[in-house]
Order: structure tokens, then sequence, then C-alpha cells
């Protein structure tokens, strides 16, 4: 394996940092050889304006056979100082030397070792072989464009071609230590944590009685050993906002709160987690999370921003998935090769083929008029997505060149890609291409249809018996005369009538739906592109396989030669023996509900990735989580009643001393809400919140939409953030205001900024503006008296009962409302409860509302 | 030191880095708590040391979407005149966007502006007289021939992969010089082409994204920032709102103890607060002299539009915007390429020119740097009979101001402007440029995302030295 092929980074030749006088100027013809003796690089600059003349011109024109010979009988070495060597300082070194500090594609140019030894794509010169040495191809501008400000002379290339053919001399003694490319070390590689098979363990037990579950043992054990306690018990209420926002997105409501807190059976934590779990909120709630990592949006962005028109279904699909808690392993192999599972209903072939909506999802160049470069940045897209969600490795890294920090290799990634380009993701590559949509099977719809059909060809055959009579009623007038000229009024009517019934039935025949999905295409194999580039590719088309680093953990996988393999890669994800698959989905679980994951890389569990914090507690959760039929629920209910997850989320000087970043989790993590709940607060406080479920994101574009006035009205309609359209190009403001910035990457954690615009949207966006109005309202038919609507709006904002220092702000602030007046505005109408929709509002802008602690 | 980014190891037994900058950046405990309640300003901005001098504090680019043809503009080829209607004597590209057939002389004549002589057509007469203040580089390339891809390349630096745009790496990379504003704002952006992406910060914080003014060809007349306004309230009542919000926070924060993002929170509801009384000052060019409006073409047809963008834009410039984009659509003439061209350089001729003018006079230039370009140039060759298909193998870049030569000229298209023969200067050669003469290091403005650190150049660009003053 050690042998492998090196690819090249040449096309990150790099231009010399200083401009040079250009090679390409022909204004003197006279300039003849200069005798130049070996000199060094160093004093070769004070010297560059006589050689470089050389170089372009008297030499190459006066060149006879006989001075070629000259050369050659001469050992070459005067030729290597004269006609290379200059070039080589002056064009290649900037990059290529060991003095510049510079080896772009691996590559050293300014030794003998150096330039034999070649960069990543193999040797760039070779003695004698002009096919052979890359040096001439990228000189030529075929595969590589160097140097990259200008083509060389032809004249100096040939001179380059000529110092090859004739033996390549060349005195230049090694200056640098580093030749050939940076590479990992395998051996070292191979150990790393996360390639390892995942490793049983026993709990530690703990003295004491904190501990709810094992997942505690594992926590306090840490704790205690690096002299630390967990946080005190976090009040009820707090744990109920936190596990209701965690759960399913939205606040407890005030009734929700009062139930739990008068609730004192022994199960009244697990009932408020089995009622949260069964709740259709759930899976909009997980669902979403999975959406940042497919990469979901309604439409293409890249370059062409077409809507994808049937995209909710694969949304509707992973809502659906999470709430019927779908085995994680079914749901992986759902997303991969659905298309290619039996099905034992049509609900089943629906839902697997809509599932692989996954694969087509991704942003594509549509408009690329490279169309092979279109489908292998496709694949990449999908390799590269495939391999972070899945796996938490960085595949997409090994397109260009092996894995710059992971045992990945590029013979791996094409290996791997030969999977994708067996799969059809496009429909075709017409000008704008388009990509795959299939029909949904619907067994019902097909037969209306075919009724449907029946009815359309008899009306069709009716329309030509009628024109066929009426023609031969009026056979005195010349066949091309047109038929509506020929007949009566009374005839016409006849005519019309059986044309608008063919017309109305064409028009109203029903068709069944679509979903992107992929298909298996022919299998088409490829070979290592180099540099990723599709136009130079570097031995034979390789035999699909998986990953080599996880070939001895994982069983072997035989790819049919009949099919894309997709469905063995995903079966091979979800071998229980996997070392990866688990581990990585655990970990996310556990970040969605505690803010950080064990592994806080969690789309990197690669060297670069960071090491877990807990390793024998991920070990012992992804075994369990194979065990326990790969159930999502069954693992959210154990960490959420866990007493880690219980622990409050205050300060405490020690802890933050010993552990800031709280990798030991002796607190729970204050959590600055995503947009999702955040809006989806707004529309609850405002009691307004629409939960119709399913259904397209918006029944108004088509092919096209552009931050369109519909799409806008949209987002202000009530329904639940996740069922709105998510346009890639034109993300609408306050997605990108709070953080969600990007639906073109698979995300794996949304990021925390804190910026002022997010602050202006809850100041004077309508939607927050509306909040707080529809707050007041509420408030006042809870009550007239002013105490306990202040109790009610902090157990519908917040979840608690105001302190008595909060109410005496409170009710200060209403009092110095109520005596100065305004205003405009709705709330002008109903003066009284003015002061009470700024307070509301004030609220809404405090940092607890959105804030979870 | 200011572009790091690193992530902590697992049980690092110290105050993390991470921590360490959220408390410095953000910067007060209880105390400031009080201060800021009180209303006084919060300290901002990352910036140490630069690595090179900044010649550049801010950058104007003005934006031409669609892809103005550079052998119609700035980019004499005398040759194309001659040869016109004669096949291409040299390989097409192998990737086209369309077909195109024999040479199209240029409908234009040129003439020589300034003492340098610049070739400038009579498209840009008003521009034309700037040429002593401009650099041109005539040999840009990129290497997606399509819009989307094209545009991508111009503000991200990849067509192939989503990555913070430049506006957005010099916020990250500079910070803002005024707290009240945003560090990057884009004037009538496209959405689409890459729409967002192209004025996003990808995976760089969010606060580096451009706030958003308009979109293509948005009339400027009532030009505002989103939720900037608040129509339901006065300034009064919102002060004494955000002062109750304020009041729960500071008791939130006596139960919880300190924390850096609630803090840092605290002092963002400040700062929007300051945000929403100043930014509509800076942007109504009302306030601004009728001599001064009129410089720029406003009132006038077909400038109206285009100068109040540019005058917008040197308003927020002058205010402290790091990077202000102004962009101009659609000059993506595959067909009536001498009417279309015509229209659209009319309306930005005068504006350019008075925006350059203007800043000259207030001493802004500078250390403005004043960028025109576009996605791509377009073919000598015609398509059809009267237009011209998508180029990205040579095109024309001019920048002014901000520590570039004037009167100066870099590198050179062929014989007919189809390809960048010498000198070639390469989008990500022309990146590494412009964060050189903002004082940064491309090769050292890096952040740190899933296990690698990113730059606005990847693995490319050299900087050009010659275009630096």
């Amino acid at each position: 394996m050690k042998s492998v092929l090196r690819y090249s980074y040449w096309f990150g030749w790099q231009l010399p940092l200083q401009s040079l006088p250009r090679l390409t100027e022909r204004t003197n013809t006279t300039t003849r050889q200069q005798p130049i003796p070996q000199v060094s690089d160093q004093s070769m600059r004070s010297l560059f304006f006589p050689v470089r003349l050389s170089i372009c011109f008297a030499a190459f024109v006066a060149m006879s056979f006989a001075n070629q010979y000259r050369v050659h009988a001469d050992d070459g070495t005067k030729f290597f100082e004269t006609e290379i060597r200059p070039v080589l300082v002056e064009r290649c070194y900037p990059c290529h030397s060991a003095a510049k500090n510079k080896q772009q594609g691996g590559l050293l140019l300014d030794s003998r070792d150096g330039i034999r030894a070649g960069g990543e794509s193999g040797p760039a010169v070779v003695p004698g072989e002009i096919d052979q040495s890359l040096i001439l191809d990228a000189m030529n501008y075929k595969s590589f464009e160097m140097p990259p400000a200008g083509k060389l002379d032809e004249a100096v290339i040939a001179k380059f071609e000529q110092w090859i053919k004739t033996g390549a001399t060349d005195p230049r003694v090694s200056t640098s230590t580093t030749t050939g490319p940076l590479q990992v070390n395998w051996e070292e590689a191979t150990q790393h944590w996360a390639f390892q098979p995942i490793a049983h363990s026993v709990a530690p037990k703990s003295a004491g009685n904190w501990s709810r579950c094992d997942v505690d043992e594992y926590v306090i054990a840490k704790l205690k050993s690096a002299g630390l306690e967990p946080n005190a018990t976090a009040a009820r209420s707090t744990w109920l906002r936190r596990v209701t926002y965690d759960l399913i997105g939205l606040p407890p409501t005030p009734e929700e709160l009062q139930l739990f807190l008068d609730d004192d059976r022994p199960d009244d934590y697990e009932r408020v987690v089995d009622r949260l779990l069964a709740s259709p909120r759930y899976g909009e709630r997980y669902g979403r999370h999975w959406l940042d990592l497919a990469r979901y949006a309604d439409s293409n962005g890249a370059d062409e921003n077409h809507a994808y028109p049937v995209a909710w279904r694969y949304r509707d699909y992973v809502v659906d998935a999470f709430n019927s808690d779908m085995p994680y392993d079914q749901f992986v192999i759902e997303q991969l090769a659905g298309d290619l599972l039996p099905a034992e209903s049509e609900q089943d072939r629906v839902r697997q083929l809509t599932a692989t909506g996954f694969l087509v999802l991704g942003p594509k160049m549509l408009a690329e008029q490279d169309k092979p470069k279109l489908v292998a940045d496709l694949v990449d897209e999908q390799l590269d997505t495939v391999g972070k969600v899945f796996l938490g490795l960085t595949l997409g890294c090994a397109r260009c060149h092996d894995h710059k920090f992971d045992p990945i290799r590029s013979q791996d990634y094409y290996s791997l890609a030969g999977i994708f380009y067996s799969t059809k993701t496009m429909e075709n590559l017409a000008f704008v291409s388009q990509w795959n949509e299939r029909e949904l099977p619907n067994q019902e719809r097909a037969e209306q249809i075919a009724a449907h059909q029946q009815q359309l060809d008899q009306a069709a055959k009716a329309l030509a018996e009628t024109e066929k009579e009426l023609r031969a009623q009026h056979t005195d007038k010349p066949e091309s005369t047109k038929l509506d000229d020929v007949v009566s009024a009374e005839e016409k009517a006849r005519l019309m009538a059986a044309r608008e019934l063919v017309e109305s039935l064409k028009k109203s025949l029903p068709s069944l739906d679509r979903a992107m999905s992929t298909a298996d295409g022919p299998v088409k194999l490829v070979a290592v592109n180099l540099r990723g580039n599709h136009l130079q590719t570097v031995g034979e088309p390789l035999p699909r396989s998986v990953p080599t680093i996880l070939q001895s953990t994982t069983a072997s996988v035989a790819f049919p030669t009949e099919q894309s393999g997709r469905y063995e890669l995903a079966n091979w994800c979800v071998d229980p023996q996997h070392p990866l698959t688990a581990r990585v989905m655990v970990n996310r679980l556990w970040q969605y509900h505690f803010g950080e994951g064990l592994v806080r890389s969690a789309s990197n569990f690669g060297l670069r990735g960071e090491s877990p914090s807990h390793p024998e507690l991920l070990d012992r959760l992804a075994e369990q989580f194979v065990a326990q039929g790969w159930s999502m629920k069954a693992l959210h209910r154990r960490l959420v009643l866990s007493a880690t997850y219980r622990s409050s989320s205050s300060g405490n000087p020690k802890a933050e001393l010993v552990d800031p970043d709280n990798m030991l989790v002796w607190r729970m993590n204050r959590r600055r809400l995503e947009v999702e709940p955040l809006r989806d607060a707004l529309l609850a406080v405002a009691d307004a919140m629409d939960t119709a479920m399913t259904g397209q994101a918006s029944s108004i574009y088509g092919n096209k939409f552009e931050d369109s006035q519909e799409a806008r009205t949209l987002h202000d309609a009530a329904r639940r953030t996740i069922y709105l359209p998510i346009n890639r190009a034109a993300l609408e403001e306050f997605f990108s205001t709070f953080d969600y910035v990007d639906s073109a990457v698979s995300l794996e954690k949304r990021p925390v900024t804190t910026v002022p615009h997010q602050a202006l949207f809850l100041m004077n966006h309508r939607l927050s503006l509306h909040a707080g109005w529809k707050l007041a309202h509420r408030l006042e038919r809870h009550s007239s008296d002013d105490a306990e609507r202040l109790k009610y709006a902090y157990a519908v904002c917040f979840a608690r009962t105001p302190t008595d220092a909060e109410m005496a702000v409170a009710l200060r602030y209403l009092q110095s409302q109520r005596s100065s007046l305004p205003h405009s505005g709705p709330e002008a109408a109903t003066p009284s409860l003015a002061p009470w929709v700024q307070l509301c509002r004030g609220l809404l802008i405090s940092n607890e509302f959105i804030y979870v602690d | 030191m200011l572009t790091e980014n690193k992530l902590v190891s697992p049980l690092a037994n110290s105050v993390s880095r991470r921590q360490m900058l959220n408390r410095s950046a953000v910067g007060f405990g209880a105390v400031a708590l009080a201060a800021i309640l009180g209303r006084t300003a919060a300290a901002g901005g990352p910036v140490g040391q630069l690595p090179f001098p900044q010649r550049a504090k801010r950058v104007i680019f003005l934006f031409m979407h669609g892809g103005p043809s550079a052998i119609d503009t700035f980019d004499y080829k005398p040759l194309l005149k001659r040869d016109d209607g004669k096949p291409l004597p040299f390989d097409k590209p192998r990737v086209q966007f369309a077909q195109t057939g024999n040479l199209l002389q240029s409908p234009w004549k040129f003439r020589q502006y300034g003492e340098s002589g610049a070739w400038v057509s009579d498209l840009f007469p008003e521009v034309g007289k700037c040429v002593d203040e401009m650099s041109f580089i005539h040999s840009m390339h990129g290497s997606n021939e399509a819009h989307g891809g094209a545009l991508l390349k111009i503000h991200t630096g990849s067509d192939t992969f989503v990555r913070p745009s430049m506006g957005a790496w010099m916020s990250y990379g500079l910070g803002t010089e005024n707290e009240n504003l945003p560090s990057f704002v884009t004037i009538n952006p496209t959405l689409g082409h890459g729409g967002v992406q192209n004025f996003g910060s990808a995976f760089l914080p969010a606060q580096h994204q451009a706030t958003r003014i308009g979109k293509s060809r948005s009339s400027m007349a009532a030009a505002m920032i989103e939720n900037l306004t608040n129509s339901q309230a006065t300034p009064d009542v919102l002060r004494g709102q955000l002062d109750f919000a304020q009041q729960l926070n500071g008791l939130q924060m006596e139960r919880s103890g300190s924390d850096a993002a609630l803090e840092a929170r605290i002092a963002s509801l400040e700062l929007a607060f300051r945000m929403q009384s100043e930014a509509p000052a800076v942007l109504d060019i009302s306030l601004e002299t009728e001599s001064t409006q009129r410089l720029y073409g406003i009132d006038q047809k077909p400038t109206d539009n285009f100068g109040r963008q540019c005058l917008l834009a040197r308003r927020l410039s002058e205010a402290g915007v790091r990077f202000v984009q102004v962009s101009h659509a659609y000059w993506d003439q595959h067909s009536d390429l001498k009417e279309k061209h015509s229209e659209l350089a009319a309306e930005v001729d005068k504006p350019i020119a008075g925006l350059l003018q203007d800043l000259k006079a207030r001493g802004l230039l500078e250390d403005t740097l004043v960028i025109w370009g576009a996605e791509f140039g377009r073919t000598p060759t015609a398509q059809g009979n009267n237009g011209r298909d998508h180029n990205p193998h040579a095109f024309t870049y001019w920048l002014a101001g901000g520590g570039v030569k004037k009167g100066f000229s870099y590198g050179e298209s062929d014989d007919y402007g189809f390809y960048a023969r010498s000198d070639k200067v390469h989008v990500h050669d022309f990146h590494a440029t412009l964060l050189y003469l903002m004082g940064l290091d491309h090769e050292r403005l890096t952040y740190r995302y899933g296990g690698r650190d990113f730059r606005l150049t990847d693995v490319h660009g050299s900087i050009v030295h010659e275009l630096v003053a």
C-alpha cells in the first residue's frame, strides 16, 4: 500500500511573489548565449538580465544539431546552468523551493532529488523520458498550467524538452530536507480511538445517591477524579422548560407547568418525557436537527436557484421517521438506498423512495457547462455529506489528494465515488440540468388515471368521428378549407363541445405524486482524478470499496456488478461492528440534549476532530443504542431522565476554574434558542400557532422563487418554522440573523453569535411586535388583576413564577407606562392595554426569553 | 493572533482561550453591567497588530452583475476592429457557456484619457476623466463560465464549496470602525446566482455576514435596513421598554451568576438601540447638499438610482463600514450588446465618477479602496449577430484609492481579449492583493472549522505587489 499513487498539487502552483520580467518579450534577437559557470541560486538574481535574454531567444534560434550534440558532450552542466536553472529559479522556485519555504503540491524543484522525486502526482522530470516528465505537461499547459502567471515561451519549453531528452543533467545537490508529499502516518492513524471497535464497558459505581442511571455514574466518576461535584439539581420548573424546549422545541404551557408542579407521583418526570416523546411536535423538533445534517432546502441555491417543488416530501419523511421512532439503522438504509429496498406495501415504497431525497437535495451547479465536472461535483457533494453525517468522516478532503490528517487516501475516495457515479441523481444534464424526481406509486390514483385516460381516449375518438362526419357532410368544400369555416352554427357548437370535452379531460388528468429520489444508473467505476480534476485521471478505474482504514473492523463488502452498491454501503454503515455509525449518532443526540457533544466535533471523528471527553460513556451509549434496536426515543428517554440532565446551569467559581468549558458536564449548558424554537415560541406565547403538519412549503412557486412576495407572506404564516420554505439563495433574514446562515452544507451544530440584529428583530419585527400584542390580550383575558396577569405572563414566557423583585420592577414599569399613554398602532384603540403590550414586548426582548437554563 | 480560533482540547485545565476571548471581547462583569445600564459604549474590535501596513481601511466594491465586456469598456483591442468578422485565430476554450462565431468588433470608439493615457471606450466618458486615479488589471481570469459559479468565485473564492465572502473575511479580520453600524453592507445584491452566499459568512460567526439593503435594482428612494425602525412606539417608549428588560436581565444575572453570553446579550441590546437611533441618519442621503447629490447624478435620469446607491455607499463608508458592496444589474448581453450596454453604462458612468471625485475631495480616497468589476467579461467573438458570451478567461478590473498606484495598468489579455496573456491575475491573486492592501496576510487570515484552517484564498493566491503604490 505504500507504493500508492501520489497526486499532485500542481493546480496549486502559485504565482511568483514578485512579478518577473516577461519571458514573452521579443525585442532583442541578438543576444548571444553567455558562458556562465555554475552559480548558486542565491547569486542568480544579479545575473538575471543577460541570462533571461539568452534563454529566450538567441540560443534557441541558433540551435543546430551540432551544438545540441556539443551540449550533450559537455555532460550537460553548462546547458543546465544557462538554459534550465535560470528559468527554474525565476519562475518555479517562488512556489517550489526550500529557500522560499514553499512546497506547493508537495513539489520541490530546487534540487535534483526534488525534481526527480516530483510532487504528489509523480516525478516532474524523468531523464530521457519527455512523456513521463510532468514538468513539460505543466509548461505546455496540458494537465496543469505552470507557471500560472503566463505560459513560458515556446523556445524555453523546447529547451526543457531538450534537456530532459538528453539526460536531464542536474548538478544541484539537495538543498532541502523534505521531498515528496506530506503523508499521514498510517500506523499511528490506525490506532486512532474512533477507528477502534466499540468497547464494552461496565459503569463505575459511585457512593451517594446522586446517580439515577449508568450515564450519571460515568459522569460523576470523572467529576470526582477532577475534584468536582455536579451542580445542584435544577428547579422542577427549570427542568420542565429545559426538557420541553429540548424535545419539542416549544415552551411548556402554563397548564403543563401547573400539572407538573402539582404532580407528586413517583414517575412524574417520566410522565413528562413520555408525553413529550409521544407528541407530534417531537418529530418536528428532532426532524429539524436532522434536516440541518441533511442540508435540507426548498431550492437549489448554487448557481441557478431553482425551487425544489417536492423537497417537502423528504422533510415530512424525516418528521415521520422521528415521530414513529424508526430504528436508526433503517433510517440510514432508507436514505442511502431506499429505492433499492424490497417493499411490502405501497406505503413502504413511497416512504423508501422519498427517503433517498437525502442524496438529491444538495446544491448543484445546474448551469455548469462542463457536464462531467457537474457530475464530479455532485458525487463529491454526496460523498462529503454521507461521510460527515453518517460516519463523522471528512471524506471530501480526499477528492484532490490523500487526506491531510486522516488515513483516507484518494483511492478510498474514488472507490466510494464509484457508488455514486453509478447512481442516477440527475434526470438530465441539459444546458440547465435537471435533478431526478420519481413518481410515487399509488394504486388508487393509477386506476383513476387509467379510467380518466380511457375517458379521454373516448372523447378524442368521438371528436375525430365528429370531425370526420362533418367533413363528409360538406364535401362540396375543398379539403383544404378549415372545418370550422364550412360547418353550420349548430354543427360548430357540436364540434366545439367535443373539443372542449377533450381539453378539459386533458387538463384534469390526474398524475402521480413525485419525490426527489435516486435510481441506479449503469455501473461506472472511476479512476483517481488528479487534484480532483476529472480531465486528469491516473491509473485504472477503481473497484468500489469501503475505506481501507475501516476494513479491518467491519465485515467485508461485496459490491454487485449490476447495481450501484448503495445498498451494500448502507448496510455496511449500520453493521453493528461499525466503529463510527452508532458512536456518531449517540454523540449527536447527546449534543442536542446537553448543548455540546461528548465529542465536540460531531461530524468529524477523524484525527483532527476532538477527542471524547467520556470515551467509555460514549461506547456504552453506542453499544446499547445498537442493542436496543437503534431506538432514538429510548436513548432520549435515558438521557433526559438522568441526574446529569437535571443539573442546574448556574455558575460555580471552583468548577469554572478547573473546567471552564464544562467538558465534564458539571452543569447544564445554558443555551440560546435556535431560530426555529425562537420563532415558534413567539407563536406560542401569542397562542397563535397553526399546528398543521406536512404539505408543500408553498403552493405558489413553480420553478423559481427569489424573495417573492408570496414567500414573504408565508413567512408571516403561523405554521411552525420547520414548514417555512428554505430558499437557499435568498434565505429569510431572520434565519441568518439567528445563526442559521447556510442551508447548502451539512450542519452539525448551529453556531451561536450575539449580534444587535437579533435584538433589532425582537424589538421591531412584525412577528415579535404581534406576539407582544397578542400576549397582552391573553393576559387581559386571564385576569383583571395586575399581579395575576404578571404571574401568568411569567408562566407563559419563562415557565416559572416571578420573584418579588421582578414583580416590583414590572409593576413600577406598568405604572410609568400608565402615566404616559401613547400613541399609534393597534394598541392605541385599547389604551388600558397599551402598558401591558409594552411590558409583554419587554419580556420578549429580555435574556430569559431566548435562553434556556 | 487575530486569526486564531483554536478549539480547546478536552479537559483543558485552565481557562480556555475561547473563554478568554469571550471574556475579553465582552470584557465586563457586574460592574460593567451597571455601566452598560448607564448606556456607556462597550468596547469592541478584535484587531491587534496587523501584519502589513493598512493602506486601505475600507472598501467600496462596485459590482457589475452580469459581466460587462472588457473589450468594449476598458481593454482596448485595435486588432479586433481590423479582424472583425474573421474567425478567432486560435482555439476557443474547451468549455464554453454558449457557442460563439467569429470576431466582433466593438461598437464603441476608444480614446485616451488623462496623463496616463489609458484607453476608455465612449461608454464611460465620465469615468474616463478619472483614469489618473486608477489602476487597471487587464489580465483578470477566473474559472467558471456560468454566472452563479463565477459570482461565487469572485465573492467567496470558491465555486465548488460554501465559503465565507470576502467582505465577511475583512469584517472578521479587521472588525468594525463603527460599532453602531454593521461592518459589511451590501446594497442591491442579486438574490440569484448564489444569492446570500455571495455576501454570507458561511462558517465565520454570523456578525460578519453582510447587512442587506434592497435587492437587485431596488429603488433606493426608501432604502432601509430591516428591523431598524419601529412604527408602533416612540423612541422614549422603546428606551423605557429596553430599560425594563435590562433590569430583568440584571436580576437574572444576580440569581444565576456572571455569564459571558448573558453579558454579551445585554451589551448587544444596547448596541441595537444605538443602531436604531443612529443608522437611519447614515442612510438618509437627503442630508447631503444639492451639489453633492448632483455630482452623483441624483434626481437625473438615468443615473438617479445608482447615484443614490453610490452616495449611500460613501456615507456608510465614511461612517466606518468596512466593506460596502454596490451592485448594478444586468450586464448580460448575449444579444443587443450595443443598445443594452449603452443603457447600463449611462446609469453608472456619472455616479461612479462622482463617487471617486467626492471621495477624493473629502480626503477619503486615500484610505478607501474602490473596486470596479464583475463576475467575468465577455467574448470577443459574436454570439448571434450582436451579442457576446461569458468570458472568464480575461476581463478587466480597476481599483482606485487606498494604496494602489495611480494611472497604472497591469497585465494584458491577448490581441482580441479572449485570454489573459501576461501577468495574469487570478481571482485568488486578486483576493490576496485586496487583503494585503487592507493590511492582512491572506495566508495567515485563517479560521478553523471542521478540523481545518480555511482561508479566503484556499491554498492559492499571490499578492500583486506591482499594483501597490
